[in-house]
């Protein structure tokens, strides 16, 4: 038997810890979402190799407010091509993509890309003097190519651009044992530089003995199997041309890092559902939403709350009222988004729109009002009310002038409390606001609010690290939210206790 | 004259206000039996396709084949599963954080853990659902095994979001234990875990077990988090580490594109998680009004 002392201390020991944990479980939460909100690393994988800088005798720049700080061989050829329209797909920029040389620099590039001179000319570059370049508009699509050593304005910045690649024989990359290289990362890359592999299987691939063959011997790389060279983008291609078949190249991992949320992404409108642009009009349908529910809500709770603590007797009445107040609190949102649904969106045909769901969210935040205003409304000094009515007001006049004005600190925590309630629901919105990304023109326009909009970027599919940046801002949204309440509360209180 | 006519004025005006204050306290309870009569009014046409046995008992949910299956009864089990998973590992974790509040509690850190626990409590859904989805899938997957998106993960996520009720409501009910009772106890020589163990614990039971069952009440309610973790399988989860589909998750997943039975069979599934959550609700009302007339 555990002596009853050494008992108590493994108790309180077990208590603490577990106390503790409540701390711990928030500061794991925050601090992943912050880290996440801020820094996004995305994981994707491209042809050409990470590492080396290629040496090129002309100058790639893009204009300097573009995201693009690098390019690989493939995409500046597709370019050159024409291909290339729009920036969307490739930086998520909603801009038409201009290519502007410098004459003298047209068959050094169309030769570095393996096009003919004509067939870069026929699309659509601009040919350009880059002392004249002053006088172009500042829009963000264009890259430039220019001769080495020019001196060139400031609204271009310098771009690396890879074209190595890591060139085998296509028997390595087949399924083999149901195992298959499909991409390598930096250090495997690393270790066959450095003659470090004799056998694909040591990269998880086939059996087969790793042969390094050089560059100039290109071509056999298609004839002996396993083996594999480091090669120019070009050199490739070329290969490629002259009929050389079996000859593969091996995906390396690429891994995207940089600022997560950005200013730029707060500031500009959505695109497309969100597929593109910031969340700026999704912002300012949230505040709409916010003040519509506050409108509708906050009269009537307070006024419940004056009516159950200034007038309602003891008794079934009044017992019935709190029942009520209970049962709606402990209604599960999705219930809500259901009866808004039938209620709001059919019965009274708001449709999917602002006055549907800030109908619905009033209902959701009418008990967290109704409570906190009550709890205000109590500790308003008795001898104060009395002393109004003594001096024949009514009692409506006393609460107007002498109540409400005393307990207005708790109110009002009660309202931002319902503040933060509305900016984080979902479920009961779904149903009820609607989707759309555009800013509300009147009250019944569909929209969306910002923790819906994370909820549709993560089951749309679209990119997860745009669900993080916005759910930041909305996590220090309700932070800020509920400190402030907390310290306007701290306040009321000393307050009273000053009385 | 005047001053009678002013006088009718302000008692016209006392009278009136008393009866807005009077509609705007009713609202509540009005919204409460409209929710439950627009819901029980779109639900009830189901009966017409499927039997009240079928719904409750039946496994297969096929709503969108010919002949369609209107079975919930993996979604009530999923429901229930995850519930008592989040119960679990909740209700430890809260009654301590509880007892260290009420009992060991005037320190830094208490403060601290007051403001975690306000925090905790303010944090959206939705939020939660992303750091389940892309922290606690991931961890379940390498502990566990399995996909990671799975009941259990919801059950976790859940467990965490239930905290702050659990925590708040029972803090009132620890704190209400007399004083005198406390005393008494450390006088007669008992330890403190002793004194909480045997009389703190006791005499606050109700107001903890109520506290729990808002608790419960509010796992079974969650939608969006659990949607994000718990695969959303429509089929019946054998294991904890498997996917399954609440029936909060049924409701949000399928309301999309339903039409007639389909949609009503929803509307069924909404009704019977809203009597659920109804009947835990009044309970713990009932518990209170009974705490209050003891004192």
């Amino acid at each position: 038997m555990i002596n009853r002392n050494t008992a108590n201390d493994i108790w309180i020991i077990v208590i603490k810890l577990l106390s503790f944990l409540t701390i711990f479980l928030l500061a794991l939460i925050l601090g992943y979402l912050i880290f996440k909100g801020l820094y996004s690393s995305k994981q994707t994988s491209r042809t050409v190799l990470n590492t080396i800088e290629s040496n090129l005798d002309f100058e790639v720049y893009s204009s300097k407010n573009s995201s693009i700080k690098e390019l690989d061989w493939f995409t500046l050829q597709k370019m050159g091509m024409g291909e290339i329209k729009n920036l969307r797909l490739l930086t998520k920029e909603n801009v038409s993509f201009e290519l502007y040389i410098e004459e003298s620099q047209i068959s050094k590039f169309a030769s570095y890309l393996n096009l003919s001179e004509a067939q870069l000319r026929s699309h659509s570059i601009k040919l350009v003097n880059p002392q004249e370049i002053t006088n172009y508009q500042k829009e963000s699509g264009k890259i430039l190519i220019t001769k080495k050593g020019e001196k060139i304005p400031n609204l271009f910045k310098k771009v690396k651009v890879s074209d190595d690649v890591l060139v085998v024989n296509n028997s390595v990359i087949q399924t083999f044992d149901n195992k298959r290289i499909t991409k390598l990362d930096e250090k495997q890359i690393e270790k066959l530089r450095n003659n470090e592999i004799s056998n694909w299987s040591q990269l998880n691939g086939p059996d087969l003995n790793a042969l390094y063959i050089p560059e100039n011997q290109i071509n056999e790389v298609g004839s002996i199997e396993g083996s594999y060279s480091f090669a120019k983008a070009i050199s490739f291609e070329k290969a490629g041309n002259l009929g050389i078949t079996n000859l593969e190249t091996l995906k390396v991992v690429h891994i995207i890092k940089g600022i997560n949320l950005t200013l730029k992404y707060i500031i500009s409108p959505a695109e497309e559902s969100g597929k593109f642009g910031g969340i700026i009009t999704i912002i300012a349908n949230t505040i709409f939403l916010v003040i519509l529910t506050i409108i509708i809500a906050g009269p009537l709770g307070i006024g419940a709350a004056i009516f159950l603590v200034e007038y309602a007797k003891k008794g079934k009445w009044t017992q019935f009222i709190r029942t009520g107040i209970d049962l709606l609190a402990g209604v599960p949102s999705i219930i809500f988004g259901l009866f808004g649904l039938i209620a709001f969106v059919n019965f009274l045909d708001f449709s999917f729109s602002l006055i549907s769901g800030s109908l619905t969210m009033s209902l959701m935040v009418l008990p967290t009002i109704i409570k906190t205003s009550e709890e205000a409304l109590k500790s308003v000094d008795k001898e104060l009310i009395s002393g109004s009515r003594a001096l024949g007001a009514t009692k409506i006049e006393t609460i107007w002038k002498v109540v409400l004005p005393s307990s207005s600190k708790g109110i009002l925590s009660g309202i931002i409390l319902s503040i933060g309630r509305t900016v984080g629901e979902t479920a009961a919105l779904i149903f009820t606001l609607g989707s759309s990304t555009d800013l509300a023109k009147n009250i019944f326009s569909s929209s969306r609010s910002l923790s819906m909009h994370i909820y549709l970027i993560i089951t749309e599919g679209l990119a997860i690290n745009d669900a993080f940046s916005s759910a930041l801002l909305l996590i220090v949204l309700v932070l800020i939210i509920n400190i402030s309440t907390r310290k306007i509360m701290e306040k009321g209180q000393k307050k009273n206790e000053r009385q | 004259m005047a001053t009678l006519r002013k006088n009718n004025l302000r008692k016209a005006t006392e009278s009136g206000s008393r009866a807005i204050l009077l509609l705007s306290a009713m609202i509540s309870i009005i919204a409460v039996f409209l929710i439950i009569v627009f819901i029980l009014g779109q639900a009830l046409p189901t009966l017409k396709q499927v039997s009240l046995k079928e719904f409750f008992f039946s496994t297969t949910w096929y709503p969108t084949q010919d002949p369609p299956h209107y079975g919930v009864a993996s979604f009530i089990i999923a429901s229930f599963e995850v519930t008592l998973i989040a119960l679990i590992l909740a209700i430890p974790v809260s009654l301590s954080a509880t007892i260290y509040l009420s009992q060991f509690a005037k320190n830094k850190l208490a403060q601290i853990l007051r403001t975690s626990i306000e925090l905790l409590a303010g944090i959206p859904s939705i939020i939660y659902g992303l750091f389940g989805l892309s922290a606690i899938v991931p961890f379940v997957r390498n502990i566990f095994g399995g996909n990671g998106m799975s009941l259990l993960s919801a059950g976790i996520i859940l467990a965490i979001m239930i905290l702050p009720t659990i925590i708040n409501l029972s803090e009132v009910a620890l704190s209400n234990v007399s004083q005198d009772l406390i005393n008494s106890s450390i006088a007669m020589g008992a330890t403190k875990w002793q004194t909480i163990s045997r009389i703190i614990i006791p005499a606050a039971m109700s107001g903890i077990v109520s506290s729990i069952v808002l608790g419960l009440g509010r796992a079974i309610g969650e939608t969006t988090a659990v949607l994000l973790v718990g695969g959303n399988a429509p089929v019946f989860a054998k294991r904890p580490i498997d996917m399954g589909r609440t029936l909060t998750m049924n409701i949000i997943t399928d309301m999309a594109y339903a039409t007639d039975t389909h949609r009503s069979a929803l509307f069924m599934t909404g009704a019977l998680l809203l009597l659920v959550i109804l009947i835990l609700n009044l309970c713990v009302v009932q518990i209170s009004k009974r705490k209050r007339l003891e004192k």
